[in-house]
């Protein structure tokens, strides 16, 4: 069994989300995790004769949530967050995320997000800075590929 | 709101010592202030002693990208208040400059703290007792000051 050499870290994944303007913005310097979470809609049905389910998949669905600093630079995470929901405008916006990196070659999610929540705590006795932690969900496919350019 | 400038360690040590200067009959000593010798009874040396990259982090950095990196500076206030003679006076002269020392922190109330940008949060402790300087014992207070700064 070959040792693996190709595992990564994800200190420096990209996060591009789309402003107000619809231009892909960079929000990976104000942000620290995302997770996204791929999920299967399993149809289950038995039939005679066998104690065993049967299954397929029907659905698929991806939500991605997303740890950042809450910072006030409106082309950062928690102000494109904050004017998306109060902005008046719940369109989807477009979410790419790299990984490990935008280098040539890197993976790539992209799709079409809705806002589902998000969360900000304000902690007097917090020794640390602010937080805001986002729920996104799809509208429409999300896809994988590889970084061309 | 303005961005947050960079701290540098030696302008923090510098805002303490300012600030703990307006203490009556007391010098707050810091950097190149500092001295060897104490001439005066009631000498404060404040002085940087730990320090963190990417506060609260695992990595050496706070986003993705290394976009923040907080840091984490824990500042030391020695305060030297008698000379070690007389137990009751000694204590009394230890608790009040103590006191003065509190009333300071304490005054920290506005954003950022000690005037200076960048300082996020600071968290303070301390302690009475008797403290060895050179030949000398001193009866006095410790001070151990923690800021999370940009």
């Amino acid at each position: 069994m070959a040792t693996t050499i190709t595992e990564i870290v994800a200190t420096n994944c990209v996060i591009l989300l789309d402003s107000a303007t619809a231009v892909p913005t960079d929000i990976s310097g104000s942000l620290n995790s995302v997770t996204y979470s791929p999920e299967n809609g399993v149809a289950r049905w038995h039939t005679f004769g066998t104690q065993w389910p049967q299954r397929r998949v029907v659905h698929k669905d991806m939500g991605v949530s997303i740890n950042g600093v809450y910072t006030t630079n409106g082309a950062e995470v928690a102000q494109l967050i904050e004017n998306w929901f109060f902005g008046g405008n719940d369109a989807a916006r477009t979410v790419w995320i790299f990984v490990p990196d935008q280098g040539v070659g890197a993976y790539t999610l992209s799709g079409e997000f809705i806002l589902a929540d998000y969360e900000v705590n304000l902690d007097a006795e917090a020794d640390d800075v602010v937080r805001i932690t986002i729920n996104l969900e799809p509208d429409n496919e999300v896809t994988r590929g590889t970084n061309i350019t | 709101m303005t961005d947050h400038a960079k701290v540098q360690p030696y302008a923090l040590v510098a805002a303490v010592r300012t600030k703990l200067d307006a203490i009556t009959d007391a010098i707050a000593t810091a950097n190149l202030t500092m001295q060897e010798g104490i001439s005066d009874p009631r000498v404060i040396m404040v002085y940087l002693d730990e320090f963190e990259g990417a506060h609260g982090s695992r990595t050496s950095m706070n986003t993705m990208g290394s976009g923040l990196q907080l840091k984490r500076y824990t500042v030391r206030v020695d305060v030297y208040s008698r000379a070690r003679s007389q137990l009751g006076e000694d204590i009394s002269a230890a608790e009040l400059d103590c006191y003065s020392v509190i009333a300071i922190l304490e005054a920290q109330t506005g954003s950022p703290a000690f005037g200076l940008s960048g300082v996020h949060t600071f968290h303070w402790s301390g302690k009475l007792g008797v403290f060895p300087y050179a030949a000398s014992s001193y009866w006095g207070s410790q001070f151990t000051l923690e800021f999370m700064c940009h």
